[in-house]
């Protein structure tokens, strides 16, 4: 029952943080200037009724609350309006492209946790190669994504290399420390003087009780991994989510932004949620053991 | 045996026109418009370009109208009255047969007042509606209430559309066929198979298979793609990157010469606008426009900013524009001594290196230009520090477009603005709208309910009068009438006419890259592959 009452709190933490999320991009997005105007309008080839035409469609959203209910309301029928820059359903650009983003997401960000965690129990096995790894981490993480873009794209390289080299260092960076002060705990130092093996004594009395820590830090990174898919994707012209997301902002494209803003708020919480879950899970666990 | 086999396939290889291949270019947005009457963007033209047909085309090298569906054709009444002949024995890509029956639907849609369509606005006339004769499967008699200029040119731009196909207007008579259209990726077309044109010798066009187009809104991307060879041309590039690109592969780069597009500034005049009066008074004042385009040195920026490939601007229209470019107006020169004495007759003066108006009020205003276009970045920076020689101080805005547009057609809410013009057609009706005091693209001033000003109501009667006028030298006057007074007002002030500079790779043949869109691809159906040996030779 307590279980239950729970879930269902956190289910409507999620809901209410996805429709924060979307409000608060219609806000922006209708309040940011030329929200209601329309490029084409200074075609000088169009006849004054085609301009009346598209002056009117721009005015023609009414408040924003109103317009962000009546867009709750069809959403939950599946309908999310149409594109204003791409002149097609919002909903057939997502169900196009959900693939490709989800696809680079999750590669990239499994790269990095591979390389990430790898590096960091190498770097606890045997400290003397913790400089490259630390150089290398330093020198990810001051480069801003745009740049990685960049680089990728002239190297022809894959968009989930570039959300494995923005995930990288925080995974390197975190579990590194995890497992440092892991390693300086009482039941790790009275394992190492009872002669417990430097291998058994870093997975099993270093890593596997920071596990609750790592899962946490693993919710925290999708969404790190998913922000870094908005520059990466428009710099390298990869028709994803996070392109559609770039070019939505600059065009002003109201309903398609915030059908983003839904679909990415929902999967970033709900990742951060599980991962708080399962790291509340874990812990209890641990302190009953 | 073998070296026999290899003899003929090189022959066969040389008297068959390479095919196989994929056309690939790119495009910066995606098409706004699938309906083929209405098309107002240039993606939206480019898909009409390579998927429906038209009665006639102007050939962009030597801007002359060429055949297209209609075999010939014949002005009459003045400029009142066109007759086409049609070729015989046409299909749609669906196979459905073109007679003169599509030509009257298409344009009886195209004309018709109650459901407007964009492609017709050259041909609907206050005075009455068209009447259409036909009088035979291939012949067909369009006659207008009044003479409407440059008649025949305004075919090139309305498609003929299918009245008995099931699949309507996605029935084409262009070369390709569109297959798939992916948003904000890409647009995939196949060679139409009952594509009526063909080559000299008899061979069917288009001669490449199937075209793709990229959706592709950053220019350096689309460069690299087409250093990498994953692209067949570029149509528009800017002065750096041509040089660029230049430097390494001098036989890519074209330079089609003078485009017919404007780089201009100009200052906001709406009564309206929420900007100090005594501003208002200064941009309202035809000696202050006309002082601020004599202090500015048009030759630097062609030298700097479009190292040498672009023109000092000139008017309305550019001096690629004939015959509509006046050519007795002098050109504008930069005249600082010319400028002052100016501005002195208007009450100015310059004290301490300030230039100050009559009641004292220092000159300064802002200049709005859009942001991420380091063009007009650098023009804006080099006009800074001219009008600063002048006692004039000049704040540069970039802005986001959106945010830019927002100011200069909604809360006018700027005090000058530095954009382009780009114009498509070489007819003064092409600037129509931006000429009209009544139009909303007046820039100046917009949507005024009636001329503000004489100068106005005159350009206002002279864009008029030409667009009723059949006699060509008869428009050629009014429109270089009208031109004077511009140069005389100077609403608008015209900093250069940028080259039309592209890319063609040497693995594309028969392109004839012209300086009037579409540049490149306007002879698409005879774009070919390149053979090796044609690549050689082009390296």
């Amino acid at each position: 029952m307590r279980a239950q009452k729970g879930l269902l709190a956190a289910l409507l933490r999620w809901l209410a943080g996805v429709l924060a999320a979307g409000f608060l991009a219609a806000a922006l997005l209708y309040l940011a200037p030329g929200a209601r105007v329309d490029e084409r309008e200074l075609d000088p080839t169009l006849s004054e009724e085609a301009r009346a035409a598209l002056r009117a469609e721009g005015a023609g959203r009414g408040g924003l609350l109103g317009f962000y209910v009546d867009y709750l309301r069809a959403a939950v029928r599946g309908e999310f309006g149409d594109s204003r820059t791409y002149g097609v359903p919002v909903r057939q650009l997502l169900e196009e492209r959900w693939r490709l983003t989800a696809s680079s997401v999750l590669r990239g960000w499994s790269a990095a946790w591979v390389l990430g965690l790898g590096a960091a129990l190498l770097c606890a096995r045997w400290r003397w190669s913790a400089g490259p790894f630390t150089a290398a981490s330093a020198v990810l993480v001051s480069m801003p994504s745009g740049l990685l873009a960049i680089l990728f794209f002239v190297l022809r390289w894959p968009v989930a290399g570039i959300l494995a080299a923005a995930v990288f260092p925080r995974v390197f960076r975190y579990t590194r420390n995890l497992l440092e002060a892991a390693a300086g705990s009482p039941h790790c130092l009275a394992a190492r003087a009872r002669g417990v093996s430097r291998g058994r004594l870093l997975f099993f009395h270093q890593a596997w009780p920071v596990w609750p820590e790592a899962v946490t830090l693993a919710g925290v990174t999708i969404s790190a991994a998913i922000g870094a898919a908005i520059p990466a994707e428009a710099l390298c012209d990869v028709a994803g989510l996070g392109q559609l997301a770039w070019k939505s902002a600059l065009a002003r494209d109201l309903p398609l932004l915030v059908a983003l803003t839904l679909v990415i708020a929902a999967v970033t919480l709900g990742c951060n949620m599980l991962a708080g879950a399962a790291a509340s899970l874990g812990g209890e666990r641990r302190w009953r053991a | 045996m073998r070296s026999r086999m290899i003899a003929g396939l090189a022959l066969l290889a040389a008297v068959l026109p390479a095919r196989a291949e994929e056309l690939r270019f790119c495009l910066r947005s995606d098409p706004k418009s699938s309906d083929p009457l209405n098309v107002g963007d240039e993606s939206s033209e480019t898909v009409r370009y390579l998927t429906h047909g038209f009665l006639v085309r102007m050939n962009r090298k030597t801007l002359q109208l060429e055949p297209g569906l209609a075999q010939s054709w014949r002005v009459a009444k003045g400029g009142r009255a066109i007759a086409f002949e049609l070729r015989k024995g046409v299909k749609f890509s669906d196979g459905t047969p073109f007679d003169a029956t599509d030509v009257e639907y298409t344009l009886k849609r195209v004309t018709s007042t109650e459901r407007k369509v964009q492609s017709g606005d050259g041909l609907r006339r206050d005075e009455g509606a068209a009447r259409i004769l036909v009088s035979g499967p291939e012949k067909i008699e369009i006659t207008f209430a009044a003479p409407i200029a440059g008649l025949a040119y305004l075919f090139d731009e309305i498609p003929m559309l299918s009245s008995r196909s099931p699949l309507k207007d996605k029935a084409g008579l262009g070369p390709y066929v569109l297959t798939e259209q992916r948003a904000g990726d890409h647009i995939s077309f196949v060679r139409n198979r009952n594509y009526w044109r063909s080559d000299e010798k008899g061979g069917a066009l288009p001669y490449f298979d199937s075209a793709r187009i990229d959706i592709q809104q950053n220019r350096e991307m689309e460069l690299t793609r087409f250093r990498r060879g994953e692209l067949h041309f570029i149509s528009a590039l800017d002065a750096d990157s041509f040089e660029r690109l230049g430097a390494e592969s001098p036989q890519s780069v074209k330079d089609g010469g003078l485009s017919l597009e404007s780089e201009m500034l100009w200052f906001n005049q709406v009564a309206r606008a929420p900007i100090p009066a005594y501003k208002l008074k200064w941009f309202r004042s035809a000696a202050f426009r006309g002082a601020v385009s004599d202090s500015i040195r048009r030759d630097d920026l062609v030298r700097l900013v479009y190292k040498g490939r672009a023109a000092p601007g000139f008017g309305p229209f550019s001096p690629a524009a004939r015959p509509w470019s006046n050519t007795n107006l002098k050109p504008l020169r930069y005249d600082q001594k010319a400028a002052l004495k100016r501005l002195e007759a208007e009450g100015f003066r310059l004290q301490g290196g300030v230039l100050k108006d009559g009641a004292g009020n220092a000159v300064e205003f802002s200049l709005v230009t859009n942001a991420g276009n380091k063009n007009r970045a650098r023009m804006a920076a080099l006009i800074e520090q001219d009008l600063g020689r002048m006692g004039i101080k000049v704040n540069i805005v970039p802005l986001e477009m959106p945010s830019l547009l927002e100011r200069i057609t909604r809360s006018y809410q700027y005090e000058a603005c530095l954009l382009g013009l780009v114009g498509v057609d070489l007819d003064p009706n092409d600037q129509m709208n931006m000429w009209l005091s009544s139009s909303a693209t007046h820039q100046w001033n917009p949507s005024q309910a009636k001329p503000e000003t004489a100068w106005e109501a005159e350009i206002d009667r002279l864009m008029k009068s030409q667009a009723a006028e059949g006699d060509e030298k008869k428009r050629v006057a009014l429109i270089y009438k009208m031109q004077e007074i511009v140069r005389e007002q100077t609403p608008l002030v015209y900093l250069v006419h940028p080259h039309a500079l592209m890319a063609v790779s040497p693995r594309l043949a028969n392109a004839q890259p012209a300086a009037f869109r579409p540049r490149v691809h306007w002879n698409i159906e005879r774009l070919a592959p390149a053979r090796a040996g044609e690549m050689a030779s082009a390296r």
